[in-house]
């Protein structure tokens, strides 16, 4: 960030909350707070006479100002009335409106009915997040900013979107789909800088990946906000991110564990005072989803939180407390259901849990720790082959990734690129021809023989005394390098190598008998037999190329291999640290 | 060259009769959409668009790293010196709780530099300060386990002149630089440029870099576009100057708020008020500036020999046969003749005329010096003669009033001289008879269209 250029920003322009990202004096991204001192803006405007009130000062409108306030109105832009869905419409905030197809708000604007469409609604928004940011950057000016969308997001949502931030006042970079800001948010797989290895998402304590993985790993990105859930199976193949799969679950978000919180509150509100809140009583209501919905967060940070709502029915007063375990019972429901769709996308992806190396939470809800406990049984943290990332708060991922890739387009060292990818159009990046490459079908890896002394995780890998070494995974886009280096036994060394079929190798451990002699146990039923599930790579019998290479036995062997966008590929072997004329050359011919 | 990824798996050894055979090509590839996101994204569009190679990209990234280090390196060359400036006693015993008053670029030995020092310099200025004035280093040698007094003011230096807000409202008030050094303007004009440069340049380091570049003042070859884009600028200029730093600190220790409201709006005034008057001194300075710039009065004498020249045109003879250049030149000898001819005539006429107004008007003043005299002068004929009834006769209040005002709207109406002429005549005429006085007045009154007939 530098004075004379000016100021690059990245907002998250959610559905239930926004957030703004900046590029802090140390050069790292940070979300910044609005004068309130809140780093997440609820997406709602409300009106009250001749005042506006903008993000969390609306949420209070909630209560008293219900018709007044407008929100849920991201996802309407760029679209036709008759394209909502009645689950769409039903809000209890104010109702959308058709204006002659266009869905808009009526809403009383200074004792007078005006009808706002969706556009303006979020050109006024986007103006105030402008603002915001503006002072806090107090002077510099802003030179551009990168919005993030849903995955979902179609060409005219993704256009109107645009339209609405460039109205509002912004310079749009680029219009960003989420779960790729999640990614630049952590750099992941992405070399730090010439002939250097990626940093860990973790830093530098972080527990170390398996060996093999620093470059190339599949992730999956779990975005639970507000008011949906969507999972993204990516490829990041050194720093470049393809997407595999995305499924978009609207049925679950932030608001489901709401609900189930509301609704346990109000059992516990009416055993306590005998009162029962009125199904009419949408002020009450209200009040009690506003309260619930900081129960929730304060839950993320401590084990147990209160509850308290002043004068919530009939002047009664509540007060409850709620534990993590207990909103786990309550929200069990909701973290099947995502664990679901995280199996619904990796059934699309065709890979399965073991073959995942990363999960990374993104959105506001992804903060509950009960669904964390959830997903890293899914994925058997504990066998240490899929690493749960979740360093970055999960409600600033998006909006940071945002900012940190408006600052490589505005800082990056070539005008062809910066102007390449700003002359990219607003559109899903499957729809963008420019975009299209080609990429590994099948991983490439080299035979080694069964190491002696080796993790059980890499035991299990080995395949007829054999060990696939991947080097360039499946879905690697092309042109692509990598370098490895090798011990070798002695001099000439092997090295042969082969194409391989990702698969899952699935073991059942008998569960140990209870013991006879523990008689409390009497009850237990036995246990069903735990499944263990291992990736591997089942070699091909062909071998694509064999070479040799003699060398000092005390020395290592480096191994680069390069493929091109027409599928062909060299590998060149050689001693480490010796020149080039030593090496050992294979071509392999494109297909 | 890419990173190195080191395995623990070891290879196994080839067999003596190992021949290597033929690669056979590896599966098909696939299409894939990449997402446009990310610094390893930005490098294989670099790639890419460029058609280098990976080993072609790996040189050329190489070689721009290392431009990039030696021009920081360079900058890091220039900057040896930075900060070495001698340090009086008077700086080392400063109290650093007077920080408000402190000269921070002094403290950081950049006073030769001030607002042009660069936020590197500062930073090299800073640690060097830091290390030299550390306290523990003087712990010993002083005697004074406490005498971090400097380096406080040190640190406090750096946190005003780290931050850019703090930076230009410190700058804004820099004492060390003096605004009132303007010249007089009465300086020979071959001075205008040495003269006035410096000073532009001073009041070039408040405008607003959105403003795009600082026009320069020029020289004497500047053309009239860019001597006019200069004023323009100067007087249209947007300056940042702003002047929080003189705000005097609102009790943070009292409560009271109306107390801190009152300090507040009394600051905001103050601000108000010097920046008002800073854009009327920069207002004057321009004025001044553009009233002795000789490149403004040769471009007027240049606009009226145009004028000149196309008037001329229109004239018979006027610039008549150019293709007779002996003519002309006579020509323009004998213009040139008659211009001095007439020229000094208009000159000695309109000293004369000068003269003569002199005269008329020193006339008029005596003249109006007299005319009190005159009036009452008039005033005692007309009551020595009873008021042109008779000798007896009691004259009625109505009487007296009205011929006195009638006699006050006559020499309101007439000029002094005239009155003089007037009551020359009335006194003349009075040694004869009271009525002939009567007769003049009235006749003044017709002259002049009074209809009382006071003195009908």
């Amino acid at each position: 960030m530098s004075e004379s250029t000016g100021a690059v920003i990245g907002i998250n322009f959610g559905q239930s909350y926004s957030s703004i990202a900046c590029i802090n004096q140390h050069g790292r991204a940070d979300v910044i707070a609005n004068e309130d001192g809140e780093r997440q803006l609820a997406t709602r405007i409300s009106f009250n006479g001749d005042q506006v009130y903008l993000g969390n000062q609306a949420t209070a409108q909630l209560v008293r100002n219900a018709p007044n306030t407008i929100d849920r109105f991201v996802n309407l832009l760029g679209r036709s009335f008759a394209e909502i869905t009645e689950d769409e419409k039903k809000r209890n905030s104010a109702q959308i409106i058709d204006n002659s197809g266009v869905p808009s708000f009526k809403v009383l604007i200074d004792e007078k009915e005006t009808v706002l469409s969706a556009h303006e609604v979020a050109v006024k928004y986007l103006r105030s997040l402008f603002l915001t940011a503006k002072d806090f950057l107090s002077g510099v000016p802003i030179a551009g900013a990168v919005l993030s969308v849903p995955q979902y997001f179609s060409t005219a949502q993704i256009e109107a979107l645009k339209k609405a931030a460039v109205e509002a006042g912004l310079i749009v970079l680029q219009v960003l789909t989420s779960p790729a800001a999640a990614l630049v948010a952590y750099g992941l797989t992405s070399p730090q800088g010439l002939g250097q290895l990626p940093s860990h998402p973790d830093g530098v304590e972080g527990a170390p990946y398996p060996a093999g993985k620093e470059l190339d790993r599949n992730v999956v990105v779990v975005d639970m906000g507000g008011s949906s859930t969507d999972v993204s199976v990516l490829a990041a193949r050194a720093g470049i991110y393809t997407l595999l799969s995305y499924v978009h679950n609207s049925s679950v978000g932030g608001s489901s564990v709401d609900d189930v919180l509301v609704k346990f509150f109000a059992k516990e509100f009416t055993k306590k005072t005998k009162v029962t809140i009125g199904e009419s009583d949408k002020r009450a209501w209200a009040k009690l989803r506003n309260e619930a919905e900081v129960t929730k967060r304060a839950l993320s940070a401590s084990n147990s939180a209160q509850c308290s709502v002043e004068s919530l029915a009939e002047g009664v007063d509540f007060t409850g407390s709620v534990n993590r375990m207990r909103l786990d019972l309550l929200s069990g429901e909701i973290y099947s259901k995502v664990q679901e769709t995280v199996e619904d996308a990796l059934k699309q992806a065709g890979l399965e849990a073991a073959q995942i190396d990363e999960v990374i939470f993104a959105g506001g809800s992804a903060r509950l720790p009960g669904l964390y406990e959830r997903l890293a049984i899914v994925f058997n943290e504990e066998a240490g082959n899929t690493h749960l990332t979740a360093s970055i708060d999960a409600d600033q991922v998006i909006a940071r990734g945002c900012a940190i890739n408006a600052q490589t387009i505005t800082a990056t060292s070539g005008e062809l690129e910066r102007d390449y990818i700003l002359s990219l159009p607003a559109k899903p990046a499957s729809e963008i021809p420019e975009l299209k490459a080609k990429a590994t079908s099948r991983p490439f890896g080299i035979l080694v023989p069964a190491p002696k002394e080796a993790s059980e995780a890499v035991e299990k890998q080995v395949v007829d005394g054999q060990l696939f070494v991947t080097l360039i995974p499946a879905e690697t886009p092309l042109p692509a390098r990598r370098t490895f280096r090798f011990p070798v036994s002695s001099s000439p060394a092997l090295l042969s190598f082969a194409e391989g079929t990702p698969s899952v190798r699935v073991e059942k451990i008998e569960a140990p008998q209870p013991d006879p002699e523990d008689e409390d146990d009497e009850d237990d039923e036995p246990l069903e037999p735990e499944e263990v599930r291992t990736a591997y790579v089942k070699p091909d019998s062909n071998k694509i190329a064999e070479v040799s290479v003699e060398l000092d036995a005390s020395k290592k062997v480096e191994v680069e291999v390069i493929v091109n966008a027409d599928g062909s590929a060299t590998i060149t072997a050689r001693e480490e640290g010796s020149d080039s004329s030593k090496a050992v050359v294979a071509k392999i011919p494109s297909a | 060259m890419s990173a190195i990824i080191d395995l623990p798996y070891q290879l196994g050894a080839a067999p003596s009769s190992f021949k290597p055979g033929q690669p056979s090509s590896l599966s098909a590839t696939k299409e894939t959409v990449l997402l446009p996101a990310g610094r390893s994204y930005a490098a294989h569009l670099r790639r890419q668009l460029n058609q280098l190679s990976f080993q072609q990209d790996d040189e050329r990234e190489a070689k721009r790293i290392q431009q990039e280090l030696e021009a920081t390196n360079g900058a890091g060359d220039l900057d040896l010196d930075i900060g070495d400036e001698p340090e009086s006693q008077d700086l080392l015993d400063r109290d650093p709780k007077e920080w408000k008053t402190q000269d921070h670029y002094a403290v950081l030995g950049l006073s030769a530099l001030r607002y042009k020092a660069t936020q590197d310099q500062i930073k090299v200025a800073h640690r060097k300060k830091v290390l030299k004035h550390h306290p523990d280093k003087k712990a010993g040698s002083s005697g004074l386990a406490n005498d971090d007094s400097f380096f406080k003011c040190i640190a406090k230096a750096y946190e005003v002149l780290s931050n850019p807000e703090r930076r230009r409202q410190f700058d804004s008030v820099d004492e060390a630089i003096d605004d009132e050094d303007v010249p007089t303007g009465r300086e020979k004009p071959e001075r205008f440029y040495d003269l006035w440069r410096p000073v532009f340049e001073r009041e070039a380091r408040f405008s607003d870099p959105k403003n795009g570049p600082v026009p320069s003042l020029g020289d004497a070859d500047s053309t009239r576009e860019e001597v006019d884009h200069f004023y323009d600028f100067f007087y249209n200029f947007d300056s940042w100057r702003s002047f929080e730093y003189l705000d005097k600190e609102v009790n943070e220790g009292s409560d009271n708020r109306d107390e801190k409201r009152y300090q507040e709006k009394k600051n905001r005034n103050e601000r108000a008020r010097r920046k008002k008057e800073d854009n009327a001194r920069l207002r004057n300075l321009v004025d001044k500036a553009l009233s002795v710039d000789p490149r403004i009065k040769q471009f007027k004498a240049q606009e009226k020999a145009a004028r000149e020249a196309k008037k001329n045109k229109g004239k018979v003879g006027g610039a008549a046969s150019p293709l007779d250049p002996k003519k002309a030149e006579e020509e323009r000898k004998r213009k040139e003749e008659e211009e001095r001819l007439a020229k000094e005539a208009a000159a000695k006429k309109e000293e004369e005329d000068k003269a003569a107004r002199a005269d008329a008007k020193k006339l008029k003043e005596a003249a109006k010096k007299n005319l009190k005299k005159e009036k009452k002068t008039l005033r005692n004929l007309i009551t020595s003669n009873n008021y042109f009834l008779g000798q007896g006769a009691t004259p009625s209040a109505d009487v007296i009033e009205a011929q006195l005002n009638e006699l006050d709207a006559i020499v309101s109406k007439l000029e002094p001289e005239q009155v003089q002429e007037l009551r020359q005549k009335c006194e003349k005429v009075g040694a004869e008879s009271a009525d002939k006085i009567k007769a003049e007045l009235d006749a003044a009154s017709k002259a002049n269209g009074i209809t009382t007939g006071a003195f009908a």
